[in-house]
């Protein structure tokens, strides 16, 4: 087999410096045509920095690189994409206020040219044909762009990528931000490019999708290359290992089985539609202390129910009580009056101040705790701060330090210290290990028990099954709007059972 | 990055060199600031008189800057930098500055009290003896303020009789005193009536400014001018205002009144105000030759053409080195010590004569005057009122001096 | 990110910190020596004391209106009703304090409105102001009627006025009392770090149980004290108030709060400092300017010219912070 291989790109000591820092040390680095290589590695270990230099983004240090045997040396992503390189970026790369199409064929326009005029029946026509070739089907091209979701604008930025016939297609995290179906289409293009005989550098923080697709898979670790693994020796603990650089221990989710969930219902959710209409009709209890996990595809209310708990969403009918006090909670107040805490899907858009210090945000939720008097000295604020950046192990220079300039978990770490410190006994998670490094998504793991240890009550939505599989005592399956089925902690419990229920 | 360091750079060098130039010659006056607290003290006439006012016999002393030995800075308090009578205010003042030792410092466009206030106390700082006040919001703390920091303070004009005397309280020592046109604003409106009943003018209308609104200045104006008609009607001229047009140029009610006039028949429109918002609408209508215009305004370029041509035949003017300058010799007297009083030992109010002019001759020779950088009243006569200068001078001698001014005896 | 740059960023956020109070300093240094002194002088200090009062009691509590993302146009406006409704209360009663409560109870009411339009209706806060501003400015026309200016002399009883002295330690007294009470409000209590959170991050803050609304009517509130002081001791000091009065007042706060240093959208890194700081250059700016007796044209470019320095000033601190790691 081996010998078959057909060499299209190859690095040889590519090295990259930022100031003293080294973000790729000497690394080798070679890419089949036929083949979709997988990298990974944590945030940092220099995987974007590869492909980024490959594709004309920014020039390396030193090394020297190859693409279909000739040197290669892009100076800007425009060249990069002449000779045959197509990235898909986790950042939004469409451009608002123009249509779908025009996103599409950007600078491209001439083509369609007739006589003085630029056809746009043919520009669209066109659009519509490649977007379908990509299975994304049901959008107007001649709509604006800003029409769509997040997830349809990734799509259109694919088709225009795909669109140009790359050699090779670098996708760079890009499917964290898509539901099942969007990654379906990923995947699909993918595979075509492997049956075409093109190659495929995909980047991922998730491990199941990276062993399910990728050929090869190579694990980079600050800057340098670690190993490359073929697809035998692709399991989950190895990658772990090699990626983290220790063995992992087994309990990454927790440990135990048959844990008896107490009667005490603390929360009840009754014939609940809500005002976006995502939710219809729902009702559900909480128990006290338990994990409940909450699961669906994306578009299934289940992060609209995260909002609904919280009071953050008006209702159209129904209620949502305290169970001990008998209160409705009809809004934020009323909720974290009642010791709820909330964290967004969307980090930091909702959840987090970027341009404010880590101190100001984690003491955002709890000025009736640091300051129950109105005066808010230092010294409480201080003891507050440095309580959960300890416990937390939150990496910062300072809690002076912005926000917007520390790691995604990191930023993670601040928004469960600002509910952990307020001490709240119901945790709504909704994603809390978006887009996080496994080491700290190990230790949120522990975290989350650990809050259950203490008798928190936690509802945890997740777009992951693994996670919501390992981690709920409970598992609630939205579709549409209504629950789907109820699954109970167990060992047996496998993702095909949910996915019939979710599908 | 490096374009961004260059224009800050540029900028602060600009800056720097800008603030240098005008600093320069205050610097150089700040050597003598010493002095400035004793001469405030000797306001009353006895004072002892300097060493070398005493040596100077009444005219000798050229007239070249040198006196008063030590340059006396004085704030013009002003509301519009841009207003003929306040740049015709300025030219006189330069002119002086030239002969005198003195150095005028001129506010912003200032609107508000608050402004007027923070102007006077930025003269103080900047060493100023005394201040104008040609514009004011808050007569008697404009006042008071000059006081408070030893300042004089001329000014305090106008009909507001009150506002005067409030001002000469609060001002005590300090207060020099300022002209009065009699009824000022009154007769004003009233020579405009009569001047254009002479010129056989029946149907008029009149431009009444803020009457409406209240505004003092053209309440009195007004009455004065619907009182000139009917004096002119008791003197057998059929006279009567056919329309009074409300508010000012640039408003909607004005434009529309405007065109409304001008298909009336009328043979003079009277403007308690500015009139040449009137030239271009009465030209266009063909009326040049058949309606007269008359206003309370300048002596300038704006009038120079339409006056001669006819269009505008009657012109009240205020002369600003009659109404205005004789702020310096009253500063001069008082800051040498000679503080020009009256009887009941204070500053005080006089008279001086407010121009009705009518004729192109009476205009012309008054335009001429300024264009040549002729003056009605030079730095000699005001010479003469200077004690310093001439032992004879005294408030008596100071308003009969301004006081005799009129369009006649300039045309002699 | 490096540590080398680390160092280069702190440098320059740091710079970009004290950038204001740099600049305060180099202003009065510069102007001491082109005035010979002057500019310190005890008289002129006296002097600069009355004339920052205005702007920076009202820049101090703007602070707080700002510091939410509530851009408002209609300070002058406020200071403006204030004082015409409080001089005419001085002047039917003949009494300073009931002049202080009237102008207390007008700029409160006025924060109540912008607070409510502001919390419930979906037009961008500062076209509201626009619109505010100039309704007000009418209102005062309306109100006044027939008379274009209000004398404290005209009023039934002598209402009781201040000598030099008297002014200054009452303009001292008002200004440190209110910017203290401003001061513990946004460094020492809740309040402040909610309004920066709320400039920040609408919903972030939201989310965190900040009450929105009632956060907003008190930002108003507290900016409306600042307004009815400045409004009163306008009253006492000018006794005159017409349908001009605090004309500029507007575009000076706006002016002392960007040489401050307050980011004029608002957020986290608003600071209460801003207020008096800008406040106080721009007085020592004209207060300089006008002793060394430049014409007034060049008054306005040299203000225009420092004005533009420091947003670039400003501006490049902020590139440096948000420069890619």
């Amino acid at each position: 087999m081996a010998n078959e291989k057909e060499l299209l790109f190859e690095a040889r000591k590519l090295t990259k410096h930022f100031g003293p820092t080294v973000a790729l040390d000497e690394v080798d680095f070679k890419v089949y045509r036929g083949e979709i290589t997988g990298l990974i590695g944590e945030n940092g270990s220099g995987k974007s920095t590869i492909t980024s230099i490959a594709a004309g983004m920014q020039p390396a240090t030193g090394g020297e690189m190859f693409f279909e045997g000739k040197p290669h040396r892009p100076s800007t992503m425009i060249e990069g994409a002449r000779l045959g390189i197509g990235m898909i970026v986790q950042e939004q790369g469409t451009v608002s206020g123009i249509t779908i199409a025009e996103n599409i064929f950007a600078g491209e326009e001439e083509r369609f040219r007739v006589g003085p005029f630029i056809s746009r029946g043919k520009m669209n026509a066109e659009a519509k044909r490649v977007l379908e070739d990509i299975g994304f089907t049901g959008a107007d091209p001649s709509a604006y762009i800003d029409t769509l979701d997040m997830q349809s604008r990734k799509l259109v930025e694919i088709a225009k990528t795909v669109y140009n016939k790359p050699e090779m297609l670098v996708v760079d995290e890009t499917t964290t931000a898509l539901s099942q179906h969007g990654r379906e289409i990923i995947y699909n293009i993918m595979r075509k490019m492997k049956e075409n005989n093109k190659a495929v550098v995909f980047i991922s923080h998730d491990l199941q999708e990276l062993i399910d697709i990728c050929d090869t898979l190579t694990v980079l670790r600050d800057g340098k290359l670690i190993t490359t693994l073929d697809k035998e020796r692709m399991d989950e603990a190895t990658i772990k290992k090699y990626m983290v650089g220790r063995e992992m221990k087994g309990d990454y989710y927790r440990a135990d089985y048959g844990t008896k969930i107490s009667d005490e219902t603390v929360l009840k959710v009754d014939r609940v539609t809500s005002g976006s209409g995502m939710l219809m009709n729902f009702s559900m209890e909480v128990h006290k202390g338990e994990i409940l996990g909450i699961g669906g595809l994306s578009h299934c209310g289940m992060h609209e129910l995260g909002k609904v708990l919280f009071g953050e969403e008006k209702l159209l009918t129904g209620s949502v009580t305290h169970v001990a006090s008998g209160d409705k909670i009809e809004n934020t107040q009323s909720a974290m009056k009642h010791g709820f805490g909330y964290v967004s899907k969307n980090r930091d858009t909702e959840s987090l101040v970027l341009t404010a210090s880590i101190q100001d945000n984690i003491i955002s939720a709890s000025y009736d705790r640091i300051a129950p008097n109105f005066v808010m000295t230092g010294s409480s604020v201080r003891k507050f701060v440095d309580e959960q950046v300890e416990s937390l192990s939150i990496k910062c220079a300072g809690v002076q330090q912005d926000v917007q300039f520390l790691s995604g978990g990191n930023k993670q770490k601040v928004v469960f210290g600002k509910w952990i410190g307020r001490d709240c006994d119901i945790l709504i998670l909704d994603c809390p290990t978006r887009g996080v490094d496994i080491g700290v998504k190990a230790a949120m793991y522990q975290l989350i028990d650990q809050m259950r240890k203490d008798n928190k009550t936690i509802i945890m939505i997740s777009e992951e099954l693994p996670e919501l599989i390992g981690m709920s005592d409970r598992l609630i399956i939205l579709k549409d709007g209504a629950a789907a089925g109820e699954f109970k902690r167990s060992e047996t419990l496998d993702e095909n059972s949910i996915i019939e229920v979710m599908i | 990055m490096k374009k961004k360091l260059l224009s800050v750079l540029l900028a602060s060098a600009m800056a720097l060199s800008m603030a240098a130039c005008g600093g320069a010659p205050a610097g150089g006056d700040s050597n003598n600031g010493g002095n400035t607290q004793q001469d405030s003290n000797g306001g009353s006439a006895d004072a002892n008189v300097q060493d070398d006012g005493g040596d100077a016999s009444g005219g000798d002393v050229a007239l070249d800057g040198s006196y008063p030995a030590e340059t006396v800075k004085i704030g013009l308090v002003g509301y519009d930098n841009t207003s003929e009578q306040q740049m015709a205010i300025q030219e006189y003042l330069d002119y002086l500055s030239e002969k005198f030792n003195i150095e005028v410092m001129y506010s912003e466009n200032l609107a508000d009290a608050e402004g007027e206030l923070n102007f006077i106390s930025d003269c103080a700082a900047a060493g100023c003896k005394a201040v104008i006040g040609y514009y004011n919001e808050a007569l008697s703390e404009a006042a008071k303020t000059a006081a408070d920091y030893g300042m004089y303070y001329w000014g305090g004009f106008g009909g507001n009789k009150d506002e005067v005397e409030a001002a000469k309280t609060t001002c005590g020592e300090y207060y020099l005193g300022g002209y009065t046109l009699g009824e000022a604003d009154y007769e004003g409106g009233r020579s405009l009536a009569l001047a254009l009943a002479e010129q056989g003018c029946e149907k008029v209308v009149f431009c009444s400014g803020g009457a409406s609104f209240g505004v003092t200045q053209f309440v009195e104006r007004k009455e004065g001018f619907l009182a000139g008609v009917e004096e002119a009607k008791a003197n057998g001229v059929n006279m009567e205002v056919v329309k009074e047009v409300e508010g000012w140029p640039g408003t909607d009610s004005f434009t529309a009144d405007q065109t409304a006039v001008m298909g009336m028949e009328v043979d003079a429109i009277a403007s308690s105000f500015d009139v040449a918002m009137w030239f271009q609408p009465v030209m266009e209508a063909g009326k040049a030759e058949s309606v007269k215009l008359a206003a309370i305004g300048e002596v300038s370029d704006t009038y120079h053409d339409f006056f001669n041509s006819g269009l505008v035949s009657v012109i009240v003017y205020d002369n600003e080195e009659v109404v205005f300058g004789n702020a310096i010799p009253l500063i001069l007297n008082a800051v040498s010590g000679n503080k020009l009083v009256d009887a009941d030992g204070n500053g005080f109010q006089y008279e001086v004569q407010r121009w009705t002019i009518t004729t192109p001759e009476e205009f012309n020779a008054v335009y001429d005057l300024h264009d040549s950088g002729n003056w009605v009243v030079t730095a000699e006569d005001i010479a003469e009122l200077l004690v310093d200068l001439n032992p004879d001078a005294n408030a008596d001698t100071f308003k009969t001096f301004y006081g005799s001014f009129g369009i006649e005896s300039v045309m002699q | 990110m490096s540590e080398a740059k680390k160092k280069v960023t702190a440098a320059v956020g740091g710079f970009g910190r004290y950038a204001p109070v740099i600049g305060l300093v180099l202003v009065i240094v510069v102007f001491s020596a082109l005035t010979g002194g002057g500019l310190l002088s005890v008289v002129n200090l006296q002097n600069m004391a009355n004339q920052v009062i205005v702007t920076a009691l009202v820049a101090i509590g703007a602070v707080f209106v700002y510091g939410v993302g509530n851009f408002d146009m209609s300070l002058g406006g406020a200071v403006l009703l204030s004082a015409v409704l409080g001089a005419m209360a001085a002047v039917r009663s003949g009494s300073i304090f009931l002049a202080l409560a009237v102008c207390l109870a007008v700029s409160a009411l006025l924060a109540l409105i912008k607070g409510l339009f502001s919390a419930y209706i979906e037009v961008p806060f500062f076209i509201f102001t626009i619109v505010l501003g100039s309704v007000i400015s009418s209102v005062v026309l309306v109100i006044m009627g027939s008379e274009t200016t209000v004398y404290l002399k005209d009023a039934v009883k002598p209402v009781p006025s201040f000598d030099f002295t008297q002014m200054t330690i009452i303009n001292v007294i008002c200004l440190l009392g209110y910017f203290a009470v401003c001061l513990f409000l946004f460094n020492y209590t809740p309040v402040g770090s909610k309004v920066r959170m709320m400039g920040g991050n609408r919903i972030s803050a939201k989310q965190s149980g900040i009450n929105d609304k009632k956060m907003q009517v008190l930002t108003f509130l507290i900016s409306s004290v600042g307004i009815a002081l400045a409004a009163f001791i306008l009253i006492i000091r000018t006794r005159t108030i017409g349908s001009q009065t605090a004309g500029s007042t507007g575009t000076d706060v706006m002016i002392a709060l960007v040489l401050g240093g307050m980011p004029i959208s608002g957020g986290p890194k608003s600071k209460i400092s801003a207020g008096l700081v800008g406040a106080l250059i721009v007085t020592v700016l004209n207060s300089g300017l006008t002793m060394i007796g430049l014409s007034t044209g060049v008054i306005q470019i040299v203000r225009g010219i420092v004005f533009i320095i420091v947003v670039l000033v400003a501006s490049f601190s902020y590139r440096g912070r948000l420069l890619p790691r």
